[in-house]
């Protein structure tokens, strides 16, 4: 084809590509309903219009251009699978590096001020659902919608065994993180038959009803209005944070009362908790299990054939993530000391599924990366924060388009080969 | 207790041909290209905001009667709905035609919260509505002693009106017409289909664009029938059309209008006669007993997978 | 390279590898207008493969294909039957829960349906029993009259160039016959053939030239009759 009649054809592609945007734009972002009524907003449809308009031109132009075309190729092709060996042992400069960002997590929360330690304190409860369900989606390869549903169990486990036992946060959250082990145990077995996105809906609405049920059964969860626990919740093992008992923590200590102390020890905790977990997942990974998992995700009916007891692995990942998921619920309450339906939806389960798809599906540090950013992204930039879930959409659409394994590399744990 | 009977056949005839139109959607794409589209109950959701902005912009410029103002609503939401159909499955299907089924999944679900949240934005967060356009309705049924009685309202009566006549076209197109035949062959076997003539990329979008429209369709009539709606109403919808498509047999076509009206009907008597607050759990608790048990539905045939 | 005219399809150099394996390796051959070619070798050879790129159903990693001197290596699938080109796929490939007059009608995709009350009776004369079964579910069919439609349906298009892969595999003696006859006299009216067959022997009778294709590369290519008297290809691809 001729430059001449490639740019007619761009021309016309580009004029196709306006009018689209002109009828997409135009009645849903050029109109806005107010009640019964409607307002004007035609400046940003044609923002949006022609915005995306010049944007499609110049990727054609660019596309014809051959000395421009290479390099922009290179960066938005697909990269399907990444050849990669990994190392037998971690470099020393990357050991140093890790160390230092353990001992400043661990300086952090000293410094910092009471918004943003309960924000770091969240990230590390993202960080801890991400690596239980990267165990379930990364390590196994099922797609589980529903993982909110154990966060929930979590949360409102220990919320109602204070409720209606006052039993302390430490015995109630290892209890809570168990029994979400348990659903998870429950709903692994109907869905053992499943996979793909059979398996999806089906934990999608296994997480539904027990949102409903939280919801609508008043007499056990007081329903939408949730269950509130004292302030403060969280003890330093039986001993309180109150600020008026005589024997709370701080006046032990003989040091001032501060509302700090309360959710320094709750980072504390968690963090160590977080790093223990974390150990576990990279062990877990050259476990037998995790490579029964491998084989798994790649090919279930190669996996079954080999021998592999599909039951007991795939309720090994439900199980597993189920309960990290409650050790992250159980501090979630900690942490707000309240717990409603409205906290558990959908969108929760969506977003956790897209840090671990950031991260790179199975990719440990990378989930955790994902996880910490983005938390953090969204109380960083302000102005971003009412399309936080409008990003994690665009997120997850490019980059299963554009890198289906994650922006890390996927390091997988390989036999060595041994020369013959 | 008679009139109560009627009185929930009729409101579950309505709801469920809504989400048999919705199911449409579902079934025909996962028969095309064996993907859930997460994001159709957002095209939905979608279609109930443009049906709304019509009638406004609409009666503002002038006004006119019901009938002709519904038809214009439906001429005008139809065509934007199953517009962005076609651009949902340009930006998020087609380039993971051949991509593991994981990432498909993902990408669909990224779209679904995208759609939502651009709603959200674009007109903003709260509940929005349209005032009431029909009343009243005809009396089928009264009881003699309590002297409650069955009502069918005219609202009831244009979406089975609406539906039956939407059902019928897409019969007859998918029956008849050669383009209907290409859409069944696509799905029976797409490379044989390509290898014939075909167009299969450009069937896949018309899948696309039939499920989406009827969406619109169902759009129109929900905002009738209920007058609210909120930027999340798609996510429940869809797996409600979902839960349809497959009771009714995933891919086929009856199937799902068939699977629509018996979640409806099983729905409106399960909440009239046991428990409305959890008439949900109930849908959700049947799409996971189809999905266990009889995963092929009931006019579904069975999915042969190699073991 | 310049194409000849009087070839309606010409291939050259063609390259393909399903994922590392190499399944062609630089495979040239071409037809005349009016001819009936063989193409044949053991299972596994490549010989759908050669049949299937034509369709652009596996990837195309080297080569060329040309068709009335036009290039043609770059169309897409659906593209190909456009021009005039037909494929009986091994296998048959009917759609099975389509009525077989439905999956005739689908044949006429590339030409459009101003000839097709024409075609059909043609089609049914020649196949009798597809008049017969005309509105059975194609999957009922059996294995003969399936193929049958198969051939039908390709015919549907009214094809310069019919390809048939294996069209008398699991047939009986006298149905393999049946369609051999049948592929003479459609070669009669204006139609070149190529066609695969494990069937050396009869294939190379009603042929005009021929293919040996040994492990993706064409070993001999020679007229019909000398291809029947080569010591070679009766050991090893005729039998008895
Ligand atoms: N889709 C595919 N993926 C991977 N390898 C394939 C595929 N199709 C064919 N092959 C391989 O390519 C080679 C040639 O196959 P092909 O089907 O062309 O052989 P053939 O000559 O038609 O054999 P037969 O006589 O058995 O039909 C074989 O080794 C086969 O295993
Ligand atoms: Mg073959």
């Amino acid at each position: 084809m001729s430059k001449k009649e490639s740019y007619k054809k761009l021309f016309k592609q580009t004029f196709l590509f306006f009018l689209v945007t002109v009828f997409i734009f135009v009645p849903l972002v050029g109109i806005k309903l107010l009640g019964w009524k409607y307002s004007l907003r035609i400046p940003n449809a044609l923002f949006l219009i022609f915005g995306l308009t010049v944007i499609r031109f110049m990727i054609g132009v660019i596309n014809l251009t051959p000395r421009l075309r290479g390099p922009f190729r290179k960066v938005f092709s697909q990269v399907s699978y990444l050849p990669h060996v990994a190392p037998t042992s971690i470099s020393q400069r990357k050991k140093s590096l890790l160390f230092l960002v353990i001992a400043l997590s661990f300086v952090l929360p000293f410094v910092i001020e009471q918004y943003w330690l309960s924000v770091m304190i969240t990230a590390l409860i993202y960080v801890m659902l991400s690596l239980g369900l990267n165990i379930v989606i990364g390590f196994a390869g099922l797609l589980d919608l529903g993982y909110v549903a154990f966060f929930a169990v979590g949360a409102y486990g220990v919320a109602l065994l204070h409720h209606f036992f006052q039993i302390d946060f430490w015995l109630a959250m290892p209890i809570a993180a168990f029994l979400a082990m348990l659903v998870g145990g429950l709903l692994a077995f109907p869905v053992l038959r499943m996979h793909g996105d059979y398996l999806a809906i089906v934990t999608l609405g296994f997480g539904e009803i027990i949102r409903l049920l939280l919801n609508n059964w008043t007499e056990f969860t007081r329903g939408p209005n949730g269950v509130i626990l004292p302030r403060p919740y969280i003890s330093f093992f039986g001993i309180p944070f109150d600020k008026n008992s005589p024997n709370s923590f701080h006046n032990l200590l003989g040091i001032e009362y501060s509302l700090s102390h309360k959710s320094i020890f709750l980072y504390l905790c968690l963090l160590l908790i977080v790093i223990a977990v974390t150990y576990f997942c990279l062990r877990l990974k050259k476990m037998p299990l995790g490579r029964s998992w491998e084989a798994l995700r790649e090919d279930e009916i190669a996996c079954r054939s080999m021998g592999i007891n599909h039951v007991t692995i795939k309720l090994f990942a439900f199980g597993l993530g189920a309960f990290f998921g409650g050790i992250g619920g159980g501090f979630f309450a900690a942490l707000t000391e309240f717990v409603s339906p409205s906290s558990f939806t959908f969108i929760e389960s969506a977003l956790v599924v897209s840090i671990v798809v950031l991260g790179g599906l199975g990719s440990i540090p990378g989930v955790i990366i994902a996880a910490v950013v983005m938390t953090l992204l969204p109380e960083v930039l302000r102005d971003i924060a009412n399309v936080r879930v409008l990003m994690f959409g665009v997120v997850m659409v490019v980059m299963m388009i554009w890198r289906p394994r994650g922006l890390t590399r996927v390091l997988r744990p390989r036999f060595n080969k041994t020369s013959k | 207790m008679m009139w109560e009977i009627i009185q929930q056949t009729v409101n579950g005839l309505a709801l469920g041909s809504i989400y048999g139109l919705i199911a449409i959607g579902y079934t025909m794409v996962y028969g095309i290209i064996g993907m859930i589209n997460f994001a159709h109950g957002d095209i939905y959701m979608l279609g109930a905001y443009v049906t709304a902005i019509s009638i406004a912009v609409i009666s503002s410029i002038a006004s006119m009667p019901v009938v002709l103002l519904l038809s214009l609503t439906v001429l005008i939401v139809v065509p934007i709905t199953a517009l962005h159909g076609y651009v949902l499955e340009k930006i998020a299907y087609k380039p993971l035609r051949h991509a593991q089924k994981l990432s498909a999944l993902i990408t669909a679900i990224g779209m679904s919260l995208f759609l939502q949240n651009y709603i959200q934005i674009s007109q903003g967060a709260r509940n929005q509505g349209i005032p009431t356009l029909i009343s009243g309705g005809f009396t089928l049924w009264t009881d003699k002693i309590s002297s409650l009685s069955a009502v069918m309202s005219y609202t009831q009566v244009v979406i089975l009106v609406v539906t039956l006549v939407s059902m019928l076209t897409l019969a007859y197109v998918i029956k008849s017409t050669s383009l209907g035949r290409q859409c069944r062959s696509t799905q029976q076997d797409q490379m044989m289909s390509a290898m014939l003539g075909v167009n299969t990329d450009r069937v896949i979008s018309v899948v696309f664009i039939i499920g989406a429209g009827l969406a619109g369709v169902g759009s129109v009539l929900v905002t009738l029938n209920y007058g609210s709606f909120d930027f999340f109403i798609g996510f429940i919808a869809g797996i409600k059309a979902f839960t349809a498509a497959v009771l009714g047999g995933i891919g086929s076509v009856t199937g799902a209008m068939l699977g629509g009206l018996l979640l409806g009907m099983s729905e409106s008597f399960f909440s009239g006669l046991v428990n409305a607050d959890y008439k949900d759990v109930f849908a959700f608790g049947l799409l996971i007993f189809f999905m266990v048990f009889k995963p092929t539905g009931l006019l579904g045939t069975p999915e042969v997978t190699k073991v | 390279m310049s194409p000849n005219n009087n070839n309606i399809i010409e291939v050259k150099d063609l390259d393909v590898f399903y994922g590392a394996i190499q399944a062609l390796r630089k495979v040239s051959l071409s037809i005349k207008r009016g001819e009936i070619v063989s193409l044949i070798g053991a299972n596994g050879a490549g010989k759908s493969t050669l049949l299937n790129s034509i369709f652009k159903i596996p990837t195309i990693v080297g080569g060329s294909i040309h068709y009335n001197g036009d290039d043609i290596t770059a169309l897409k699938t659906h593209q190909i039957s456009r021009l005039g080109i037909s494929l009986v796929p091994e296998g048959r490939h009917i759609f099975p829960r389509m009525t077989v007059l439905e999956n005739l009608l689908l044949g006429c995709t590339p030409l459009g349906f101003q000839h097709k009350d024409e075609d059909l009776k043609r089609i049914f004369a020649l196949f009798a029993v597809l008049k017969e079964r005309k509105d059975q579910a194609a999957g009922t069919l059996s294995g003969g009259e399936q193929q049958m439609l198969a051939v039908g349906r390709a015919l549907m298009s009214r094809p310069k160039l019919l390809l048939l892969d294996e069209p008398s595999l699991g047939l009986a003696p006298l149905i393999i016959r049946d369609i051999f006859k049948t592929l003479v006299s459609i070669a009669k009216e204006d139609t070149t053939i190529f066609l695969v067959e494990q069937n050396a022997r009869m294939a190379l009778k009603i042929s005009t030239r021929g293919y040996l294709l040994v492990n993706g590369k064409i070993e001999i290519e020679d007229s019909a009759k000398n291809l029947i008297n080569n010591p070679e290809v009766v050991e090893g691809y005729m039998g008895k």
